[in-house]
């Protein structure tokens, strides 16, 4: 029971411990997906369109006969996917960008970076996904031997627009610890420029991008639904709990409410799960708070 | 002192504004397809291209294509014509940005008063009822989403009651004050009730962190009023507030797109999606600019407010 | 001694068996155990001891500014005649700043940090003396600032206390503090972070306002050597207790008590040869963990078993107390 009650707190209280299991279910239906779903997502049944939720359909049945909750378990693969790709693409061009105009603070490098970065975090974020996504199209480019879906342009897109944030956190924290005594030990030992900031600035920059990841994630969730809400990230009959949401428009008025009221409880609590996870560990981690709950 | 500090913010500005400007010209130019083509469709031969291009001024490099296009804007605030459609954009976003600009404004005044009033109270008497209260609410606002909110409340008041019109805007020249704000009322709740929760937690915090200050016991000590004494804490506490809220302004705008798609809007929504739609890339262009102008001067109206209320941010910042 | 810093036989300040406690219930730990102080009009009373040994919560507790978690358990404050601690809220915040005032350790983090440093003293003076309207107070704000010794207070009253050095920031917080003629001053380590130099010009100004004005002065500090510079009287306090009490000069001279005399051995003078400093072994003993007994049997030099059976008894003779098991054995 100890030993429960210390992990309890190794995720920041109970919030933090509600954001764990809440994640941990997430990812496991997310993966789970094939097994866990009792209907094929995408078979179409005439007959059984638009059933009020039942024994047999427990969240009903859409316009094209297909169960809702087989869609919602397996949106949850398209609104996940997403989210962590793009954060991980995020963090991976912003990660040596911030590390490199940290360690080698004082040149032009990170003047010139910094500056530009701080210019152009003034970009919407919803508003230029849109757009983008929108020029770009949605059909799948086809870019040399590459096929990029529009679910892979979309969450490559979104982590472009998360670099400047990530990239001035980790700035932030590289130049602080790149001044520590041990790295100019290091660097007296002969270690090299490289080799340093990766294997010694890098862990100690983690604590704050851990947390600002985490609610990166809440956020890339609601915009993927938002951008498949307009037609625009992933494309039907592919289900997403954004373009669920947005054929359940046309029956709103009409009264079939599981159409949306499933879907977006889907998302809400997701971002629910994200967001206390991210707050639990950033009283672990960031207690002074240097990262920033809304980025959208 | 503190004019070379507007100065600068403001100079700081608008090379933010350079920077992006250059960034969604050369992206835009980039990724789509070339309007000719668009225009003349895909039978259309070498020459017509070529024509139609020069008659736009498309073949000239691409450089000074955005020189032309910044300059046309920041000097004459003229977005220009519309490749695709031809028609002027400038009184395209004329004619939808007053209703976003009043859906958002309204959504954000609600948003901040309402927001500082709770977390103000939700900070003073900590652990209290209140507290817990609006701690909870905060988290349920933050965490669900907007439109699907807007897609419930819709099932709840407007199909199930009368409370509210399922969509549509309604003038205030057309239908009168109720009926304009039965109109908006929907739409402005589920835009700020995100912003809400934000700001009531960033103000509950960073209050409570500024009542832990020495100075907030040098001033108890010194026997002020509770009045000045929780003053002389907002004149701290309130910065990043101000922060988060000029961002948010900003980010409003962005939501509020596709809170006006729901409920059947005519707002810089329509206009923009359409422009998607009709392929229609140098509106897109434009409407995406006016956004981000916004969001610019947003920051930087909040940047100069938390200077005036705290000059130490001011010379921190510079 | 003027006329009108007679000293008269009623104290200015009288506290009774301050309990200060952490904490609620089955968990609270007593931080201070019912101490025992006196100062009278005119006065400068020192409290001495090291970190942790409750003398700041002391302080805190005469003027109710005890920090979250921490609360009085019992006992009284007698201020003019009147319990403190009885008073409500309202009432006692009249009385601070106005009649009791303090000053801190830290003066960067001590002033707000938005608003200038004239301002702040601008608002206690215009809390405390409406009547004397916003020019009449602006000019006041000038003149305590010149009594404190700052140059050019016209341009200085408008600036920020991150503009102002460490001593110039503690000067004004002294304005800030007598700004409307309060009878009792609690200096809370006035000088504990600042330069030494500026330590001394700062202690100089204390003992010059205090002859100015009148006031009474409780000095709260680590530092021996200061309090022998400006105290008449002090109390040594160790681990929430008051250990020994004497006017300055018979406390530097005949110390009773063990810890004094330790104290007092540690304090480095030119004319002690080179070698290892004299410190006093081991900690003190944290909140809640005392040992039986006397506290400060444990790194006592004259500790006997007697030491760990009880409560030490009182000593007193002519004025100067001591609370200890060896005293005249």
């Amino acid at each position: 029971m100890r030993r429960f009650g210390s992990f309890a707190a190794q995720c920041g209280g109970p919030a933090g411990l509600a954001g764990v299991l809440i994640v941990t279910v997430l990812v496991t239906v997310a993966v789970f997906a094939p097994v866990i779903a009792p209907f094929d997502p995408l078979q179409v049944s005439i007959l059984d369109k638009l059933n009020t939720p039942d024994n047999i359909f427990w969240f009903g049945t859409d316009q094209s006969g297909r169960d809702v909750l087989s869609r919602v378990i397996w949106g949850s693969r398209a609104s996940l996917m997403v989210a962590a790709g793009a954060v991980m693409i995020g963090l991976a061009v912003a990660l040596p960008i911030g590390l490199v105009a940290g360690f080698y603070s004082g040149g032009w490098f990170e003047q010139a970076t910094m500056r530009v970065l701080e210019a152009v975090s003034a970009i919407p974020t919803l508003i230029w996904g849109i757009a983008l996504v929108g020029i770009f199209g949605v059909r799948s480019a086809v870019w040399g031997p590459f096929t990029i879906t529009n679910e892979e342009k979309l969450l490559g897109l979104l982590g472009l627009l998360y670099v400047p944030t990530l990239a001035r956190l980790t700035y932030a924290s590289a130049v602080i610890e790149s001044r520590t005594n041990y790295v100019a030990a290091r660097r007296l030992q002969g270690a090299g420029g490289l080799r340093i900031m990766f294997s010694d600035v890098l862990p100690n920059c983690l604590s704050p991008l851990i947390v600002q990841a985490t609610l990166l994630l809440a956020i890339g969730i609601v915009i993927e639904a938002a951008i498949s809400f307009v037609g625009l990230g992933v494309q039907p009959p592919t289900p997403s709990w954004g373009n669920m949401l947005a054929s359940a428009r046309e029956y709103l008025l009409s009264g079939e409410w599981w159409l949306s009221v499933f879907p977006g409880a889907a998302i809400s609590l997701t971002v629910i799960g994200f967001n206390l996870l991210g707050d639990g560990l950033r009283d672990r981690l960031d207690p002074r708070h240097t990262t920033s709950g809304i980025t959208t | 002192m503190m004019f070379g500090m507007v100065l600068r913010r403001v100079a700081f500005s608008a090379f933010s504004l350079v920077v992006v400007s250059l960034l969604l010209f050369v992206l835009t130019r980039s990724i789509a397809d070339s309007p000719a083509r668009i225009v003349l469709g895909d039978q259309a031969s070498e020459q017509q291209i070529a024509q139609f291009d020069r008659d736009h001024g498309l073949n000239r490099p691409i450089a000074v294509q955005y020189v032309t296009w910044i300059s046309r804007l920041m000097l004459h605030a003229d977005l220009g014509r519309s490749f695709t459609t031809g028609l002027d954009m400038n009184r395209q976003i004329r004619n939808t940005l007053p209703v976003t600009m009043e859906i958002v404004g309204i959504a954000f005044l609600v948003a901040s008063i309402v927001s500082i009033g709770l977390g103000v109270l939700s900070a003073l008497w900590r652990d209290s009822p209140i507290d817990y209260l609006a701690r909870l609410l905060a988290v349920f606002g933050v965490s669900v989403p907007g439109f699907w909110l807007a897609l419930v409340l819709i099932l709840a008041l407007t199909v199930e009651r009368d409370w509210f019109p399922p969509g549509g805007f309604v003038p205030l020249s057309q239908g009168g004050l109720m009926e304009h704000l039965r109109s908006i009322a929907l739409p402005v709740f589920c835009l700020s009730i995100f912003y809400l929760a934000v700001l009531t937690r960033m103000t509950r915090s960073s209050l409570l962190e500024v009542l832990d200050q020495d100075y907030m016991r040098t001033a108890r000590a010194a026997g002020l009023h509770a009045g000045r004494v929780l003053l002389y804490a907002m004149r701290n506490a309130l910065v990043p507030v101000i922060t988060i809220a000029g961002v948010s302004f900003g980010h409003m705008f962005g939501w509020a797109l596709i809170i006006e798609q729901i409920f059947n809007i005519d707002g810089m929504s329509r206009a923009l999606l359409t422009a998607i739609q009709q392929r229609d890339y140098s509106m897109v262009q434009a409407v995406v600019m006016m956004f981000t102008l916004v969001f610019v001067i947003a920051n930087l109206v909040a940047d100069l407010l938390n200077s005036w209320i705290n000059p130490r941010f001011a010379m921190a910042a510079s | 001694m003027t006329a009108e810093t007679a000293r008269t036989d009623e104290p200015l300040l009288r506290v009774d068996g301050l309990h200060v406690v952490f904490g609620t219930g089955a968990r609270t730990r007593s931080a201070v155990h019912g101490i025992d102080l006196s100062i009278k009009p005119g006065e400068v009373v020192g409290i001495v001891g090291e970190s942790g040994s409750g003398k700041s919560l002391t302080a805190l507790a005469i003027m109710e500014l005890l920090p979250r978690g921490a609360r009085i358990g019992s006992g009284a404050v007698f201020f003019d005649g009147v319990d403190l601690l009885k008073l409500s809220p309202a009432a006692l915040n009249q009385r601070r700043g106005r009649d009791i005032a303090m000053i801190f350790q830290d003066p960067l983090t001590a002033l707000n940090p938005a608003i200038p440093v004239g301002k702040q003293i601008f608002d206690s003076l215009r809390t405390h003396q409406p009547q004397l309207g916003r020019s009449g107070a602006t000019a006041r704000v000038e003149e305590l600032l010149n009594l404190v010794g700052i140059a050019h207070p016209k341009e200085r009253m408008r600036a920020y206390a991150s503009e102002l050095s460490g001593g110039m920031r503690q000067r004004v917080m002294i304005a800030l503090a007598v700004a409307s003629g309060p009878k009792l001053l609690i200096a809370d380590e006035p000088t504990t972070a600042l330069d030494v130099t500026v330590q001394a010009q700062i202690i100089a100004m204390l003992d010059h306002i205090r002859r100015e004005l009148g006031l009474s002065i409780l000095f709260i500090s680590h530092n021996l050597d200061l309090v022998a510079e400006i105290c008449d009287r002090v109390y040594v306090m160790y681990a929430g207790r008051v250990v020994e009490q004497a006017d300055v000069v018979t406390l530097f001279e005949t110390p009773r008590h063990p810890y004094t005399r330790q104290l007092l051995r540690c304090i480095p003078r030119l004319s002690d040869s080179t070698g290892p400093m004299p410190t006093i072994p081991g900690l003190p003993p944290q909140i809640g963990q005392l040992p039986p007994g006397c506290s400060f049997a444990p790194r006592c030099d004259q500790a006997t078993d007697q030491c760990g059976t009880g409560r030490p008894p009182v000593w007193r003779e002519h004025g100067h107390m001591a609370a200890c098991w060896r005293i005249g054995r």
